[in-house]
């Protein structure tokens, strides 16, 4: 059984690549363009994600609103996140969101692969 | 004298008894007669004295014993000598009382009982009986009183005869009976050669009248006092004198003669001549000069004042002589310039002072009065000279320029306190407390008009001494005549009692203040104006008192309000200056992380295939596959590159540094054209793209235009909510009309205006991709076009941009002029 992850970015770009970088080396990902497609799909899914790409800046509702609404679900609030951001104040950002990792935009893909193991088990 | 009685004559016989008788009644009557003489020796007014050889006396009479004042007792028996004082008197004495010799006229020092010494003259002669000396008699006169007025009248003569004034004494018809040697000096006469002349010889012959005047006053009995004149010395040289004559009187009362004292005046008057003369000097000078001037005696009687002194006065000399010129002084000032002025007096040191003085108007003005003693040639004070110096207007400089200074200084601190406030709202507090606290104000406000970053205006204002609830119902104060000449800046506006003004209660709804308004009566506006003439804003102050607001409160406000105006600017550009570094703080964080997102792409495109590579699995690398991964990585160098471009463009617009290249373009194809490029784009926002419209050929720069239409575009697919978009193409007049409609979320009316602004995004698009550059170079570069863009839009119903472009834009032509002209309002 595969590890499933779910990548929140608002950039089709982004989430594209992304997606073809994990699904290569054997995850399974789910893409949402922001954080209430995100709620939305975690609240209707059976498959729980092992973890979470979240980007900040996203329209509609945004990285924090995501995750507010994430951890006051019990059924979600232990789902791990890993920050992606292109913010300068990154590391102050991690602990208000509670994230357990941050990868800087432009991220590296050893980085996100190294993270992704680590956490997304 | 031995005196034995006669026996009694009844012991002598009878016979014999009426000679007996006869005898004795002889005898009586020779004792009566002797009785008689003794008597009448005893009783002399002449003192008589009987000595013995060797100077005891033997017996002295009454007279005698009076003058040494001894009783007999104590007088005789005793040695003569012991009575006189002087040693060689009594030697004589002795000498001549033992030789038997006779004393004639001697004049001898007596001294009396109590000591006291009386002058005597001694006479003696002898008693001798056959030639045999039985004693002497001396015969003593007091000579003591005339001895005193020998000797009064000795040291009176030696009086006159030292004495340095002439005293010259003549008879009623004027001939010299005494001459002292003063005369002799004053005149070089001795005494001999004018003793029993006629006085004339003295007298000029021009002035003999004199003489006979002096004589008809003498013999009225009346005195001549210190007569000045002239008489003429032994050499023939003139000598200028002060004569005083008296009549002589003798012990009948009769007048016998004059005395004349004259005096040697030619150096006093020569030292009169020389004061005169400076005082005719003065007078000339004094009468020449604007000062008031005057000269006193050295007592200080001033006799004399200048055209000035009774001109500016009014007074007449009647009123001024002696101490006269007190009237015009102020008489709380008096006492103390009496003061002053009785010291120099007596210490002879010049005198200085600044008093007021009354005019003939009543008015008083101040006057700068110098005072200095002139001496004579003996260094004696004779005169003072004085002048007073119209100081009134040098007064009025000095007090207006101290309160000048002191204002200064008040501003000064002021403006010191001020200028380093760059917190506008602390600072419009402060101006306004402090402001109110110098005007004497009840009450304060500042007005002042704050620019927001949008550019709308809107006035705010600060009090003091009155809550804001004071005022909070009442709506700003509008452009009436009383508040216009504030807002518009034009000028102060002070009135002692606003409710009584002309211009005050001339606008309805209230007609004046409105029911519930603080009282106001003293009234002070003052416009607060920029360096650059722009109003900024206005301070109000307001007394329920009438009249409060002095000139130095007005001249004090300007001051500060002339601060004020700078403080704010400053406060204002500070302001403006932290919002300018804001925004571009915010255009750097944005634009990083904007250009962040198409690296990110990148990266991860590259290194994936890196990675790919890496595991051998090359597939994905066919020839027919490598076209797709560049198309990736050119999508996303575009998005990089136009990214750059907007941030450049935005750069040369507000340095003024953008400029065209005009062709023929036809706006319709650049808009078809545009939506082909775009067109994977278009597919993603997945809102249908509609051109419409025809060609319009105009003369544009064609890469600039593909901006405008682009950003348009690129805008309306972002907000258009995945719903039809149309852009359409037509002329209009003389120019091309372009439209971009779409039905997307719509923009708010107060936010239509924003938008065109650097860096504005539409609110709740935080997360939406760009820079917010967009519409704003789209303004710009339909400007430089010289055409006009504008919005149409409602919230939920989405917006229609519309772009008018002349066909030929004429100020274009003039490029950068037109660049310059424009971002100089920026």
């Amino acid at each position: 059984m595969s590890a499933s992850i779910l990548i929140v970015e608002d950039d089709d770009d982004i989430s594209r690549n992304l997606r073809d970088l994990l699904e290569g080396e054997g995850y399974v990902v789910e893409c949402a363009s922001n954080g209430r497609v995100a709620l939305d799909y975690l609240r209707y899914t059976s498959d729980l994600p092992s973890c979470i790409l979240l980007d900040l800046m996203m329209p509609v509702m945004d990285g924090y609103g995501f995750r507010t609404e994430q951890e006051r679900d019990p059924r979600t609030a232990w789902i791990p996140v890993i920050l992606m951001t292109a913010d300068a104040y990154i590391e102050a950002k991690r602990f208000q969101v509670g994230a357990k990792l941050h990868i800087s935009k432009p991220v590296d893909i050893e980085a996100v692969l190294h993270a992704v193991q680590r956490f997304c088990a | 004298m031995p005196n034995e009685p006669i026996g009694d004559v009844r012991e002598v016989p009878g016979p014999m008894q009426q000679d007996y008788a006869a005898l004795i009644a002889e005898h009586r009557l020779l004792t009566q007669d002797l009785a008689l003489f003794r008597q009448f020796i005893d009783t002399a007014s002449i003192g008589i004295q009987w000595l013995s050889a060797n100077g005891t006396i033997l017996w002295a009479n009454q007279w005698q014993l009076n003058l040494v004042g001894f009783s007999a007792a104590d007088y005789v028996n005793h040695n003569i000598t012991e009575f006189y004082a002087d040693d060689f008197a009594r030697k004589q004495l002795l000498s001549a009382l033992s030789k038997g010799e006779s004393i004639r006229q001697c004049e001898l020092r007596m001294r009396r009982y109590d000591g006291t010494i009386r002058h005597v003259r001694m006479d003696t002669n002898v008693l001798s009986d056959k030639g045999m000396y039985i004693h002497s008699r001396a015969f003593t006169v007091d000579l003591t009183e005339a001895k005193e007025a020998e000797e009064r009248n000795a040291y009176l003569a030696a009086i006159v005869s030292s004495s340095d004034d002439a005293i010259v004494s003549k008879t009623l018809d004027g001939m010299v009976t005494s001459w002292n040697r003063g005369a002799e000096r004053l005149f070089g006469y001795t005494g001999e050669e004018m003793i029993g002349q006629p006085i004339l010889r003295l007298i000029p012959p021009e002035r003999h009248q004199e003489e006979q005047r002096i004589l008809a006053s003498i013999r009225r009995g009346e005195r001549i006092d210190h007569f000045e004149t002239l008489r003429r010395r032994k050499d023939g040289t003139l000598v200028e004198i002060s004569l005083t004559v008296s009549p002589i009187i003798d012990a009948a009362g009769t007048i016998i003669g004059a005395s004349k004292v004259a005096r040697d005046i030619t150096k006093q008057k020569q030292i009169e001549r020389e004061v005169q003369e400076r005082e005719e000097q003065f007078r000339t000078l004094a009468n020449a000069i604007p000062q008031l001037a005057w000269m006193a005696d050295e007592t200080g009687y001033i006799f004399w004042y200048n055209r000035g002194w009774y001109s500016y006065s009014g007074t007449t000399p009647e009123q001024m002589e002696g101490w006269g010129w007190q009237t015009i002084h102020d008489p709380h000032v008096l006492p103390r310039v009496l003061e002053r002025w009785k010291a120099s007096l007596a210490s002879g040191e010049a005198f200085e002072m600044e008093f007021p003085l009354r005019a003939a108007s009543g008015d008083f003005r101040m006057f700068l009065t110098r005072v200095n003693p002139i001496r004579n040639s003996a260094g004696h004070i004779v005169r003072w000279f004085g002048t007073n110096t119209d100081i009134e207007d040098l007064k009025r400089t000095r007090e207006a320029l101290s309160e000048s200074v002191s204002t200064l200084a008040t501003l000064n601190k002021l403006g010191q306190a001020i200028s380093g406030e760059l917190n506008l709202d602390t600072l419009v507090q402060t101006i306004t407390d402090t402001a109110t606290r110098l005007a004497g104000a009840e009450f304060g406000a500042l007005f002042y008009n704050v620019t927001n970053d949008q550019g709308q205006s809107y006035t705010l204002y600060s009090l003091s001494g009155a809550p804001r609830a004071a005022f909070a119902q009442f709506p700003m104060p509008r452009r009436t005549q009383i508040f216009a000449p504030t807002f518009d800046g034009t000028g102060v506006v002070r009135s002692d009692d606003i409710t009584k003004d002309p211009r005050y209660g001339k606008n309805s709804p209230h007609s004046g203040m409105p029911p519930g308004h603080l009282p106001v009566r003293s009234y002070l506006a003052v416009p607060v104006v920029s360096r650059s003439q722009e109003v900024l804003g206005g301070l109000f102050f307001g007394h329920p008192k009438a009249g409060v607001f002095s000139d130095k409160a007005e001249d004090l406000v300007r001051g500060l309000a002339a601060q004020a105006a700078i403080a704010i600017d400053n406060a204002q550009l500070y302001q403006r200056s932290l919002d300018a570094i804001r925004i571009r703080e915010q255009f750097l964080s944005i634009a990083s992380h904007e250009l962040k997102t198409p690296l990110t792409s990148l990266k991860l495109q590259v290194q994936i295939r890196q990675r790919t590579l890496g595991k051998g699995e090359v597939e994905r690398f066919a020839p027919d596959k490598l076209p797709q991964l560049f198309a990736e990585d050119e999508k996303q160098f575009n998005r990089i590159l136009r990214l750059v471009e907007d941030m450049l463009d935005t750069s040369r617009i507000q340095a003024g540094k953008l400029s065209l290249s005009l062709e023929p373009v036809d706006l319709h194809a650049i808009v078809r054209e545009s939506v082909d490029r775009f067109s994977d784009v278009i597919e993603g926002s997945r809102c249908a793209v509609t051109v419409a419209g025809s060609s319009v050929i105009g003369e544009w720069d064609r890469y600039r235009m593909e901006q405008v239409v682009i950003n348009l575009l690129t805008n309306a697919i972002k907000y258009g909510a995945g719903r039809p978009v149309v852009i359409e193409v037509r002329p209009s007049g003389n120019a091309a009309l372009l439209t971009i409609r779409d039905h997307g979320m719509g923009i708010a009316p107060q936010d239509q205006e924003r938008i065109f602004a650097q860096f504005e995004r539409a609110p709740g698009s935080r997360g939406v991709a760009g820079l917010g550059l967009g519409l704003y170079i789209v303004k710009h570069l339909v400007d430089l076009h010289g055409g006009r863009v504008w919005v149409e839009s409602e919230v939920g119903k989405g917006a229609a941009f519309s772009v008018e472009l002349p066909l030929k834009p004429a100020m274009a032509s003039e490029g950068n002029e037109y660049n310059e002209r424009q971002h100089t309002d920026r």
